[in-house]
Order: C-alpha cells, then sequence, then structure tokens
C-alpha cells in the first residue's frame, strides 16, 4: 500500500514538474489577431478601411467634438455651461492640457494609424482591394486637413508661419518621433492623396457612408479652397456639379431630409447605427434642451434668417428660464433630432460644392457667376435671393447653409477674420479674438510635446 | 448544553481511537502556577505517541490507554508558556498535576514565510507579522484595511469608505513607473488571485479579498526584503502579504462565538459646500465682473432655499454588525475547524452597503505514520450595493454634495421627490431620486479548495503535493430607471455582466533535511509550482421597459446588445531553497527560482531569480551570552534579485481588434507590441539587526535599498503614431528606507502591564535612468498632467504650474514663470506661467504607528496611532468647487470661496469670481495641492477578559467584551485641505465615499 502510493506520488511529482512545455506558457489571444497577418484578403482591406471610419465617428471626432466644437469657437454659437462641456471652445481659450486639443491630436492620428496600416498592406492590385486603398488614401487627405486647419500655424502671426503638422505615411515602422512638416508640404502631400484616392476608387460605388468617389471630389474642392487655389476649385467644383447627378435639395423636401437619419445632399456622412451612436453624448443632446444642452445658437445668427427661409425652422426659439435676463433662447433643433445620437453626420454636402465654388468664382472677380450660384441656393430655401455676387454674400449664404454643421470657425480664420462676441451671453476671452491671435492654432498637448523632442509648440503657448 | 450538542451535530467528526494491550492512564489537573485557577482549553500531548488530550470544565485531563513506559508530556495554552515533563507509565493510573506560568514575553517565535515556517532566530530576512488577536476584533469589510500601522514599511490606504472596496497597498514604495504595484497575496501558501472584479470603472470597486472572514485569519506576515520574497520570483518585487488561515488544533473542541455591532460615520466631515447665500452672492459678483456692474443684482436663486446636500445625501450612524460561529478541535489523528460568518456594514453614503456571508471548513487526517492529507475549503457570497464613485458621474450621490447648489430642493412643493430633469435647477439628477430608484449592486461568490497531501519518504525527506482550486463569481447589475436619470430617454436600461475567474495552482514540494553533526543542519527545499487562470466575461444589456419594478433584460422591449470575452495567463516555476545552520548562532539561506510567465514574448519568457542571506545571533557567543541584560542580538542582510511581471495580459504582442462601424465588422488599430518585452528586475538589499534587553525592551532597525531596472515603462510615443504609449523595458529607479521597530514592556506583572510600541519608516525615490526618444532626448513622463517622471525625482513627482496668489491689484490669478535671469516672477498669464516640481510626491516619506496596550486585571486599553508625513495630495474636482465662476451658474462652490478678491487692495485667497472664468484660475495648479501630513487615531480598544471563575457554571471557557473605535481622531496639519488627508496611492481627492469612523461593540465566548 503504502509503496504504491509512493510510487504514485514520485510520478506525480515528475509530471509536476515537467507540464513546463512551452505550450502552457502559450496565451491565448482571443479578441485580437496579430497585425502582422490582420489582412489576408480585399475584405479584411476593406474592414480595415472601415475601422478608419469607426475612429472617426467617435463622439471626440466626428460624433460630436469637431463640429460642435468649430461651432462654438465662433459667432455662430456659444455654450451656456450648463453640464460643463464647451466652455474652453467658447470662450476661445486653450492651454496645453486642454481636452478638446488632446482629443483632436490623438483622435485623428488614430485614424490614420488604421489608413495607413491599409494603405501599406501588401495586396495584389484588385477591384475591390484598389478601391478600398482609394478610400483609405482619400481619407488620408481629409484627416491631414482637418489637422492642419487647427494645429497649424497658418493663421497665426508673430511665430514660424511655415509650421505644418506630421504628414504620416506609415503605421509602427519609420520615424515614431516625427517633426511637423512644413505646411506646403503638408498641402502638397493632401493633394496627392486626394488624387491617388479617385484615381483609384472606383466610381460606381455609392454608399455615402463611407468615403466615395464623388465625395472625395468634393473634399478636393474644399481642400483647395482652403489653400485659395481657386482655378482647381473652379475645375472640380464644375465636374462634380455637371457629372455627380446630386441637386440641390429643394425647399419643399429640405427640413424633412434633416429630420431622418441622412442629410440634405449628403455625400459623405458618419453613419451612427444602434450599435454605434453616440449615446448621452450626441450632437442632439448638447445642442438641444436637455439635461445637457450646453451650446446655444447666438441671436445674429438666428436672426440672419429671413422668416420665409425654411432653414429657419431648424431651429428653436424660447424663453428657456425666465429667471434671467435673456428673452430668447435659440437652439439648432433641427439638423440633430435624436437624443441619443442616432443621427449620420454630414462630412460634406453638396450644398457645400456650390458654395466652394461660388466663393472661387467671387475671390477670382466671377462676382455674376457667384451671384448665379448662392442664389440657386437661396431659392432652394425660400430665402431672399442676393442682388450682389460679393464674397460677403457668398460668406453669409454659407454661414447660412452650412451653420452648426462644423464650418464657421474655419471659414472665419482661413479668411484672416476676426472671432467676435456677438451674443450677449458670449464669453470669449476679451470679447473679441483678432485676426491673427495665437489662439487661432491650438497647443499642441503636453504628452505630445513631453515624448517627442521634434515636436515644436505652437507660439503663444508654454 | 443543548446548543453545544447541536454544534457537535453540524460539525461532525470522526474520531478513531487505537487501544494497545498494556498500557496505562495518566490524569491530572492544569491550573495557573499563580491564581490555582483551571485553565480550560489547555491540552497534553506526547509528541512520540502522536497522542493528547483537553481538561473537562473542572481543569482535569485524562490520557488513556497509554502503553507502559517513558515519555516526555508537554501542556500548552496561549499565553502561557509550555509545560514540559516526564512521566513512567505503568498498568495503572499516574497522576500528573500540572501548574503553568504565564508567558510575560511573547514574542513571535516563527516566522512564517509562505513555504513553511522557520524559527525567527534563524531567519535572515524582513518581515511584518500581524496576529490574529490584532485582526478578529477589528471589523472590517476587507482584512487588508485592519493592517494599517500595524506594519513598518508598507503604507495602506483606501480611496473609499465603500465597503468592501480595494485597498492601496505598498510595500517598500513604489518599484515601478507603469507596471503593477500592488503586492502578490499568499493564502495558504499559494498564490492568489486580487483586486477588483468588477466590471464597471465607474462604480463602487469591490476586491476579492473581502470574501475573506478575518475571524478565520491565523496570521497575517508582510514579506519584504529579498531573502523572503526571491522565492517568489517574478512576482515578489512588489512585496508579498502571506495570510495563514486557521486550522485544526488538537485538544477538545472549543466552540467560539463573536458578536458585533458598530456605527459608521464620516471620519473627517470635508469641505463645506457653498451655502445658498453664498452662491447667490457669488453669482452676482461674477456676472457683474464679466459684463460690467449692475449688470444683474440677482441669482436664479429663490431667496429661501438653502439645502445642505451633504446632510440629505448621508446616513449618520450607519449600522455594521458581524457574527462569527467557529468550533475548532480534534485529536491526535484528525483535527478540524469549521466557521460561519455573518458580516454587514452599511455605507455612510446613501446607497452603499456590503453584506458577507461566509463559511470555512478546514480538516486534516493522519492516514499513517507517513502520510498526512489536509483539505481546507471555504466559500462566500458577497453582495455590494454601491455607487457611482467619484466625481465624473452625475448619478453619484456624493458629487451632489458641492456639485448642486444650495439654492436647489430636491423636493417639490408637496414633499414628493423631483423627478423630472426640467424642474430640477441643475443638469445633475436628483441623487435621492436615482438612489432610491436605480441599482448598483455587485456579487461576488468565491469557493476556494486547498487540498495538501504530505508523505515522509523516509525520516528526513518529505513531499508535499497541494492542489487549490480558486473560483470566483462576479456578477453586477447596473439598473436606471425610466422615469429620470441616466436612463429616461430609453425608458429605462440594464446591464447585466457575469464574470467567472477559474484559477488553479499545483504545488509540489520535495524537503530534505541534512544534520551532520551537532554543530551543521541543512534544510533543502524543491518546490515546482504552476498556476491558470482563466477568465471570462460575459455581458447584456437592454433597454425599454413597460413598467417599473423590472429589473432582467428579458423584460425590456428596446435595443439589447451583448458581449463576451476571455482570456488567460499562466506562470510556471522551479525553485530551489536552502537553509545551513551553524552552532544555532550562524545561518545562511539561499533560493534560486526559474519562472516563466504567459505575459511574455517566446524568447524572453522565463527568468532567474534568487537570493542570499546571512543572520548571525551574536548572544550566542560566549562573550555576549555573559551580557545579562543583553538577551538578544542578532544581525542579518540579504541580497537578491527578484521581478516583477504586472504588465497587462498580451501586451507583447502587436494586434488589431475588431469593432463595428454601421453594423458591419471592422479592424482596428489595437496595440503596437514589443516582442522583447520581459521581466522587470530588482536587486534588493537589506542590512538588519534585531535586539532584545533587560528582558522588556526589544526591537529592529532595517535598512534597505531595492534597485529597479529594465522597467516595464509604458513609454509614450508620439501620438502621432495613432499609439499613446508602447510598453518597454526601459528605465531605472530606486527606493530605499529605514524601518525600525520598537517594543517596551514597561510594566509585566500578573495584575498590570503596560506596553508601549512603535514603528517608524523612511521612503525615498528617485528616478535615475529614462527612456530616451529617436533624438536621444530624454523623454519626461506626464502620466497625469500633474505628475511628472524626470530624471532625480521621485516616480510621480507632482510636476505643475505653481500658484503665486491674486493680485490684490486686480484679484487676477498669479503663477510663478521664470524670469530669464535665473529668477522667479509672477503672472496672469496661464500659457506663460512655468511648471515646476512641487517637492513631494503622493506617497509618505516618513510613516509609522504608535501603539500601546495598558491591562489592569481583566481590563484592558489599546490603541493605535497611525502618522503619515511628507507626502502631497491633489484635489482634482477643485476645478469645478474652485472655478471662480467659470462653470456659470452650472455647479456649487466650496463654501471656502467666501474669501475672494472684491476691491482693490484687498488680500484674498481666491481669485475674483468672473462669469466664465478668471483666466483659467482653476486649472491645474499647485493652488489645489496640499500637504498629506496628518495624524490619525486608528484603533482605541477597551476590553474586558471575564475571569474563569465566573464562566464555569455557565459552561463558558472564555469570554470577553470590547468596545472599538476605528478613526476616531483625525488631524491634518495642512489648514487648507479640509478633506480626509488619507487618500489613494495616487494621491487624488477624488469625492470617493469618504473613509470611516466607527464605533463598535463587541462580545466573543468560547465554550
Amino acid at each position: 500500500m503504502n509503496k504504491l502510493l509512493k510510487s504514485t506520488l514520485a510520478l506525480l511529482l515528475v509530471a509536476g514538474m515537467t507540464v513546463g512545455c512551452e505550450n502552457f506558457l502559450e496565451p491565448s489571444v482571443d479578441q485580437a489577431i496579430p497585425t502582422e497577418t490582420a489582412i489576408p484578403d480585399a475584405a479584411a482591406l476593406s474592414a480595415v478601411v472601415l475601422g478608419a471610419h469607426d475612429y472617426m465617428n467617435n463622439t471626440g471626432l466626428m460624433g460630436r467634438d469637431f463640429p460642435v466644437s468649430m461651432e462654438v469657437m465662433s459667432d455662430n454659437a456659444w455654450s451656456n455651461g450648463n453640464s460643463g462641456r464647451f466652455i474652453a471652445q467658447s470662450q476661445i481659450n486653450h492651454t496645453v492640457n486642454s481636452g478638446y486639443a488632446i482629443g483632436q491630436w490623438d483622435g485623428w492620428y488614430q485614424v490614420l494609424s488604421n489608413l495607413n496600416l491599409a494603405i501599406n498592406a501588401d495586396l495584389p492590385s484588385s477591384p475591390a482591394a484598389d478601391h478600398a486603398k482609394g478610400q483609405a488614401h482619400a481619407l488620408r487627405a481629409l484627416v491631414h486637413m482637418n489637422l492642419l486647419m487647427q494645429f497649424g500655424q497658418q493663421n497665426v502671426s508673430g511665430g514660424d508661419a511655415s509650421l505644418g503638422i506630421p504628414y504620416v505615411t506609415t503605421y509602427s515602422e519609420g520615424n515614431l518621433y516625427p517633426a511637423r512638416d512644413p505646411i506646403a508640404d503638408v498641402w502638397s502631400k493632401i493633394n496627392d492623396d486626394f488624387a491617388t484616392g479617385i484615381s483609384l476608387m472606383d466610381p460606381s460605388q455609392s454608399d455615402i457612408t463611407v468615403i466615395n468617389y464623388w465625395a472625395a471630389k468634393a473634399l478636393q474642392t474644399r481642400a483647395f479652397l482652403y489653400q485659395e487655389n481657386y482655378a482647381q476649385v473652379i475645375s472640380i467644383a464644375e465636374d462634380v456639379i455637371n457629372n455627380s447627378g446630386y441637386s440641390l435639395t429643394s425647399a419643399d423636401d429640405y427640413v424633412a431630409i434633416w429630420n431622418g437619419d441622412s442629410s440634405p445632399g449628403s455625400m459623405f456622412e458618419m453613419a451612427y447605427s444602434e450599435s454605434d451612436r453616440t449615446g448621452n453624448n450626441s450632437i442632439a443632446r448638447i445642442y438641444q434642451n436637455t439635461n445637457y444642452g450646453d451650446v446655444e445658437v447666438t441671436d445674429e445668427l438666428y436672426n440672419m434668417h429671413d422668416d420665409n427661409d425654411v432653414r429657419k425652422a431648424l431651429y428653436s426659439a424660447e424663453d428657456e428660464d425666465p429667471s434671467d435676463a435673456r428673452p430668447l433662447n435659440y437652439r439648432m433643433v433641427g439638423k440633430f433630432v435624436v437624443e441619443l445620437g442616432n443621427d449620420n453626420v454630414p462630412v460634406v454636402r453638396f450644398a457645400e460644392v456650390v458654395l466652394n465654388y461660388a466663393e472661387a468664382l467671387a475671390a477670382t472677380g466671377n462676382n455674376a457667376q457667384a451671384l448665379v450660384q448662392i442664389n440657386s441656393i437661396a431659392a432652394n430655401r425660400n430665402a431672399p435671393l442676393h442682388t450682389s455676387g460679393s464674397i460677403e454674400n457668398v460668406w453669409m449664404e454659407r454661414r447660412l447653409e452650412l451653420a452648426m454643421e462644423g464650418h464657421r470657425f474655419l471659414d472665419l480664420v482661413r479668411t484672416g477674420r476676426d472671432i467676435e462676441s456677438v451674443d450677449p451671453s458670449q464669453t470669449i476671452v476679451g470679447g473679441t479674438v483678432p485676426a491673427g491671435s495665437y489662439l487661432f492654432a491650438l497647443p499642441i498637448p503636453q504628452a505630445e510635446m513631453d515624448a517627442n523632442s521634434s515636436m515644436v509648440q505652437n507660439s503663444g503657448y508654454n | 448544553m443543548l446548543k453545544k450538542l447541536q454544534l457537535s451535530l453540524i460539525f461532525a467528526l470522526l474520531f478513531s481511537v487505537t487501544a494497545f494491550a498494556q498500557s496505562g492512564t495518566i490524569t491530572g489537573t492544569i491550573t495557573d502556577a499563580e491564581t490555582g485557577e483551571p485553565l480550560l482549553g489547555a491540552y497534553v500531548f506526547i509528541e512520540s505517541l502522536q497522542k493528547g488530550a483537553g481538561v473537562n470544565l473542572d481543569g482535569e485531563y485524562t490520557l488513556s490507554n497509554v502503553p507502559v513506559g517513558t515519555y516526555t508530556l508537554t501542556a500548552n495554552f496561549i499565553g502561557y508558556k509550555t509545560f514540559s515533563s516526564e512521566v513512567e507509565v505503568g498498568t495503572g493510573t499516574v497522576t500528573l498535576d500540572i501548574a503553568m506560568e504565564v508567558d510575560l514575553i511573547g514574542l513571535d517565535e516563527v516566522v512564517v514565510t509562505g513555504f513553511g515556517t522557520i524559527d525567527r532566530q534563524a531567519f535572515t530576512g524582513t518581515v511584518s507579522s500581524v496576529s490574529s488577536e490584532s485582526l478578529e476584533s477589528v471589523p472590517v469589510a476587507s482584512v487588508d484595511q485592519a493592517l494599517q500601522g500595524k506594519a513598518s514599511g508598507v503604507v495602506i490606504t483606501s480611496s473609499t469608505g465603500t465597503p468592501g472596496a480595494t485597498q492601496d497597498i505598498r510595500i517598500r514604495g513604489l518599484s515601478s513607473v507603469n507596471a503593477g504595484v500592488s503586492p502578490l497575496f499568499v493564502i495558504d501558501g499559494v498564490p492568489v488571485v486580487n483586486g477588483n472584479f468588477s466590471g464597471s470603472g465607474a462604480t463602487s470597486s469591490l476586491g476579492v479579498l473581502a470574501n475573506l472572514n478575518s475571524s478565520d485569519i491565523e496570521s497575517i506576515t508582510i514579506l519584504k526584503d529579498a531573502a523572503s520574497t526571491a522565492p517568489y520570483g517574478a512576482r515578489g518585487t512588489n512585496g508579498v502579504v502571506v495570510i495563514t488561515t486557521k486550522s485544526g488544533k488538537a485538544g477538545n473542541t472549543t466552540y467560539s462565538f463573536s458578536a458585533q455591532r458598530g456605527y459608521n460615520n464620516q471620519a473627517v466631515d470635508g469641505k463645506e459646500p457653498a451655502s445658498a447665500a453664498l452662491w447667490d452672492e457669488l453669482y452676482v459678483e461674477a456676472v457683474n465682473n464679466a459684463f460690467g456692474p449692475g449688470y444683474v443684482s440677482s441669482s436664479p436663486w429663490d431667496g429661501e432655499t438653502d439645502t445642505d446636500w451633504g446632510d440629505i445625501t448621508r446616513r449618520d450612524d450607519a449600522v455594521q454588525q458581524e457574527y462569527t460561529l467557529s468550533a475548532r478541535g480534534g485529536n491526535e489523528v484528525t483535527n478540524f475547524y469549521a466557521s460561519a460568518g455573518f458580516f454587514d456594514q452599511e455605507g455612510f453614503v446613501i446607497g452603499s452597503s456590503l453584506n458577507r456571508f461566509s463559511g470555512k471548513f478546514d480538516i486534516s487526517h493522519q492516514l499513517d505514520e507517513r502520510v498526512k492529507l489536509q483539505n481546507s475549503f471555504t466559500g462566500s457570497w458577497v453582495e455590494q450595493d454601491g455607487i457611482l464613485e467619484g466625481a465624473g458621474y452625475f448619478g453619484s450621490p456624493i458629487l451632489a454634495k458641492f456639485f448642486i447648489p444650495a439654492i436647489y430642493s430636491p423636493y417639490y412643493d408637496d414633499g414628493s421627490l423631483i423627478n423630472n430633469a426640467s424642474d430640477f435647477g441643475t443638469s445633475i439628477y436628483n441623487p435621492l431620486y436615482t438612489q432610491q430608484n436605480d441599482i448598483d449592486r455587485k456579487r461576488n461568490s468565491r469557493v476556494t479548495n486547498n487540498t495538501k497531501l504530505d508523505v515522509k519518504l523516509m525520516d528526513n525527506l518529505t513531499l508535499t503535493s497541494r492542489f487549490a482550486v480558486d473560483v470566483i463569481l462576479t456578477e453586477e447589475k447596473f439598473y436606471n430607471n425610466r422615469i429620470y436619470g441616466d436612463g429616461d430617454d430609453v425608458g429605462g436600461d440594464v446591464w447585466d455582466t457575469n464574470r467567472r475567474n477559474f484559477n488553479y495552482v499545483w504545488q509540489n514540494t520535495l524537503g530534505y533535511v541534512w544534520v551532520p553533526d551537532v554543530d551543521h543542519s541543512f534544510n533543502f527545499k524543491a518546490i515546482s509550482e504552476t498556476q491558470r487562470n482563466y477568465q471570462r466575461y460575459l455581458w447584456g444589456d437592454g433597454q425599454g421597459f413597460a413598467a417599473d419594478g423590472l429589473y432582467n433584460i428579458s423584460s425590456t422591449g428596446g435595443e439589447r446588445d451583448a458581449s463576451s470575452t476571455t482570456s488567460d495567463w499562466a506562470v510556471q516555476s522551479f525553485t530551489g531553497l536552502v537553509n545551513y545552520g551553524y552552532q544555532n548562532k550562524l545561518f545562511f539561506d539561499g533560493s534560486v527560482r526559474y519562472e516563466g510567465n504567459s505575459r511574455f514574448g517566446q524568447d524572453d519568457r522565463w527568468g532567474t531569480f534568487w537570493s542570499v542571506g546571512v543572520g548571525y545571533v551574536l548572544t550566542e557567543e560566549d562573550y555576549l551570552a555573559d551580557l545579562d541584560w543583553l538577551n538578544f542580538l542578532k544581525v542579518r542582510a540579504s541580497y537578491g534579485l527578484t521581478g516583477n511581471a504586472s504588465v497587462g495580459i498580451n501586451q507583447y504582442q502587436a494586434t488589431v481588434d475588431f469593432g463595428s462601424y454601421n453594423l458591419q465588422p471592422d479592424i482596428q488599430t489595437d496595440n503596437l507590441g514589443n516582442n522583447t518585452l520581459t521581466w522587470e528586475k530588482a536587486n534588493s538589499l537589506d542590512i538588519g539587526v534585531e535586539f532584545e534587553v533587560f528582558d522588556k525592551v526589544s526591537g529592529g532597525v532595517t535598512f534597505f535599498r531595492k534597485d529597479s531596472y529594465d522597467l516595464l515603462f509604458n513609454v509614450p510615443l508620439s501620438r502621432t503614431t495613432g499609439h499613446n504609449a508602447q510598453e518597454q523595458n526601459i528605465g531605472e529607479l530606486y527606493n530605499q528606507g529605514i524601518e525600525a521597530e520598537l517594543n517596551v514592556d514597561v510594566i509585566r506583572n500578573r495584575d498590570f502591564k503596560w506596553n508601549i510600541g512603535a514603528n517608524l519608516s523612511t521612503l525615498k525615490n528617485e528616478i535615475t535612468k529614462l527612456p530616451v526618444d529617436g533624438n536621444g532626448e530624454v523623454i519626461e513622463i506626464t502620466g497625469t498632467t500633474q505628475y511628472r517622471a524626470s530624471l532625480g525625482l521621485p516616480v510621480r513627482a507632482w510636476y505643475m504650474r505653481e500658484w503665486a496668489g491674486v493680485d490684490p491689484a486686480n484679484g487676477d490669478p498669479l503663477w510663478y514663470m521664470d524670469d530669464g535671469n535665473g529668477g522667479r516672477t509672477t503672472t496672469n498669464s496661464y500659457n506663460s506661467a512655468d511648471l515646476y516640481y512641487q517637492n513631494a510626491n503622493p506617497l509618505p516619506t516618513l510613516f509609522g504607528g504608535i501603539n500601546t496596550r495598558i491591562d489592569v486585571k481583566n481590563f484592558y486599553v489599546s490603541t493605535n496611532l497611525y502618522y503619515s508625513f511628507g507626502n502631497k495630495v491633489y484635489d482634482s474636482w477643485a476645478f469645478y468647487m474652485k472655478s471662480d465662476g467659470q462653470f456659470y451658474t452650472a455647479f456649487g462652490y466650496y463654501q471656502e470661496q467666501e474669501d475672494r478678491w472684491q476691491q482693490p487692495g484687498d488680500i484674498a485667497k481666491n481669485p475674483k469670481p468672473v462669469f466664465g472664468g478668471n483666466q483659467n484660475s482653476n486649472s491645474n495648479s499647485s493652488r489645489r495641492l496640499y500637504d498629506g501630513d496628518y495624524l490619525r487615531l486608528k484603533t482605541l480598544n477597551l476590553g474586558y477578559n471575564v475571569p474563569a471563575k465566573y464562566l464555569q457554571n455557565i459552561g463558558l471557557k472564555s469570554a470577553s467584551v470590547y468596545f472599538l473605535g476605528q478613526n476616531l481622531w483625525t488631524y491634518a496639519f495642512d489648514d487648507d485641505l479640509g478633506f480626509d488627508p488619507e487618500v489613494d496611492a495616487a494621491g487624488y481627492l477624488n469625492l470617493n465615499a469618504p473613509p470611516l469612523q466607527s464605533v463598535t461593540f463587541g462580545v466573543k465566548v468560547n465554550f
């Protein structure tokens, strides 16, 4: 008995000591797969491109913070601080620890990591693979443009006016601590990426919840407008207007389409399905009178609308708190309707292409044609027609049409205008931020400055 | 007696009796040598026969069927010196009356190391031990709470007073920057999983240690130096907490019953929220300062409402109670311990509570003279009613105290609770309504089974095989009602989670004792250990309830979602240990461990760790033995290499993961990976001396230095990579300090004893090497915006803009900046201000405890005073409460904002309030950093042990009653701090549930 027991135990011990084979210590990877084998085929490549869209539709980017901040940092809107959100942007008050600057910097570069993973995937050319890579190139251009417009020094006087942003084209290889590229180089790479993307994409793929051929061209007109390359804007806009099949939505349909998931003349929009809607952090919850409800529209923007203008119906005007001095509170309630964030968020709409076209025409002295273009929009909104195609009228129509979609800040600063408090409730630091202020570029976040000694801080921030 | 009978039935036992042909009987009484009182619970034992017996109620024992011969009989009783005598047994009855002497010294004779026990004299390492007596009477939800101030070199802080929440334990400082810094827990010889198993980071944590009943613990030992932690190899760097639970003891069965009931309050009240009147004043001033004098004359205040939100969200005198019942006994063949316990504690904040049911059954059986089997089984069930903690959540009742201005009321005019966002002045939900109607509940069920087989292969060769399983099931329910709160948009929602953790350890030990001659002795051990952990996490949620009172997903009619994830890890090791003793005065220890861990890549998976230790008992030398006053003197030193593997699972692998965009699956970059990831290592040096003089003063001093290298660093990357950081083995730092303990038996006689003890620890931490970036420049690490890791500074150096007060001329906030000439000047521009090291980090540099105990006859009083100096703590949420107007009308203020600038010339603590904020006055700066120095009366214990003579008639062996006060007094040295100075190890005041002050009454009887 004893002997048997002993030998059994001895065997157990030996067994215990030899379980140490490598398999025992090999961990499972159950929810992820190794990056090196992640893209075996065009379907996976397409999924990586979708993953970039997934990053883009986060609350920190297109899901809320980017479009809303671009409005709050302007004369279109302000934050009442009801839930403590968008206050710094509303005051145009940034520091190196500003949550908004960190979110934009980290967020857009995270999108780029996915795009570069797709673009550098080692797959043979096929229609599906080419289309996916074309999408990735076009998005890479768009993402860099969003970064450059916010962090570049092009609108700031007194600093190094050439400082752009790092243009990143690889994932997990190359220089992991890049320096800032000059603004001109960044634009040139953006232009190349748009061109490459458009050449690779299949024009017949028309799903507007992902980047597509015509949307890329529409965004190209925006990029060239930002670069003040008006000839390119005109030529590409004419291509889009004549050949894309899109047209301006009529006044009768305009509000109703906004009420649905999509938006009028939407060419590319971020989709928000049940599984990726923004929930409590939706644009609607911030714009509407909810328990967040921080972002209100200035009386100037509201009062610019003619009473017959169908766009005025997108706003609410109520005295929300009779005890305060403000007679009416104005809110954008018609473009983003569902509090849980099911509304798709437009990235580019056809009307913007028309406006980009009109602005390029006006800037190059073709005011008569510019007038035709802005009146085509006004007419389809039941708004009074303009009598001149002046650049000011183009800007006014642009402000009315694209209001609260995330354009106003960039439209003001790229055209060298001040940002003024136009509403008694606005608390912009100093009342007005003059053209050229250091505040017109976001600070490079402290974490980036600490990690990357090649990075140069924007002027005015320590 | 009936009760006793029932208990006997409940704890059914197996006795086996062996009879011998030629035998006799030993009998006698066991009494106190001085008083002659019988010692109930004493036990006699004949080692060579493995035979023993306890005493009956008259103090008499009987050992029958003793084979004829001469034996050494020993008698043991807690608190008395062991009695030993030769006895000759014939065929008749021998009477041996035993008078036992009180043991006045009572030093721990052995050290529990987790791999066994060792004589304190022979031990070369550094440990701190806490005995069961000092744990038993302290009612805590989680045993680690009871350790604070009792062990030198150990900082234990609770970030929250929510019952059952995890504690931060830091042994000898922070030995890592980014990898885990929590110690390894070893229970009954096997490493166990620890920490929080909650799926939600937003709500209260629930540590799995809360499943342990502190009455079931025999001792806790904290291993600190290399000699004692190196056998735990890669998991030893952060120290090891060895918990030994109670097991059976030979002797008459002793039943113990204890009951306690107590009341909890907040230990420190915290800052006062602004009154309605102050809030109104600040509002008017802020608006007029922003838009011009006379712009407004009143705020939205109705002039009457003045709600104390702190008052209505707390539960004064929250009740806590604990009842335990246990039985312990056995004979020479079979011993057992069985217990059942119930613990129930209400938190101080409405909506928080914890209750626990636990049971333990431990049995050992000597199969024959060579084989012994032991099995220990515990089962427990903990339910925690938690809250949304930290101020970030509008659902938090603690947030309400400060965030909801006093001008708002939680009630409608008719007295019912406001339950509509538009009727409540602020965007925060009415906490009274949500706490009544929402659910935040966690339940942990834990079952552990530890089976041990000891086989004496030869007289000096033993094999021990141990197999332990640990199953933890955590289920959580988060329910938001459909009427009002986070769930009102979707008609109510519920989130149910289920986490199952299965862990097993198989450990085989071969022990060999070799004593070549009387001068030399060797003790060898070879240990193999494999451990594997599997976890599965499953959750589902649903929205839209048709009616109130429905809490399950099956009742939802709206959207539903679900997810499951699985993960595993494994550790395998081979360890060799040797102890060598020479003439009982010179001792050497050595250990080597070869360990593999699944957290690292294939080529770097295995590591070798080792230690050596030496101890020299000088008082064993003849030339010192003559000194009467010197009872004991030992010097010891150890040096070794330990490791730290506390990095996330799968960190070394470059991976992509999967998401969803517009209902289509997508692929996203996930982890950058690093195939060369390997162990973080630390070289530890420990030098110490231990002494006892004049039979009454004992103590020790230890110096330690721990040099960590190949640090597991989350090396910050340029965010342009799409990742924040990559885990790399880069960087070096050290911790060093002195730990001293002194214990004085001022008076020690039978009726009056007075003991004073103190321990002191110092700690210094410095980074000596940091990663460099592509340009060869050192990367300084801003883990958060308040910390920075810099060369020459502690790991978590507070590093921020430095507050320079308020400009008397205009009420502007001021900060310091370099003036360009090596000096400093002030600026009102936040973006121009420079960042400075604030000469502190979140961990104290000097801390310890002072305790004293006085026994007068059967009364005793003991206290423990904890002190902690040298750290600073940061008030995260003062961003809001000291916003100087930045948040318009949204939130409240501290009452201290009353001291603000109003007109030129004012010397004020707070700047001019401005609607929309005064130039980032509330942004991160030392304005919100406070000294963390404090004193705290951790425990005050008053008790009475009922003399045995009163108990005999009612069938009791012993009885005691006691009063225990915890955290009765706290003194913070920084007047401006206002909050409880005990904050989590990270140093943040996060508006968590405050630590508790409790008073407890208890009674304990043995029968």
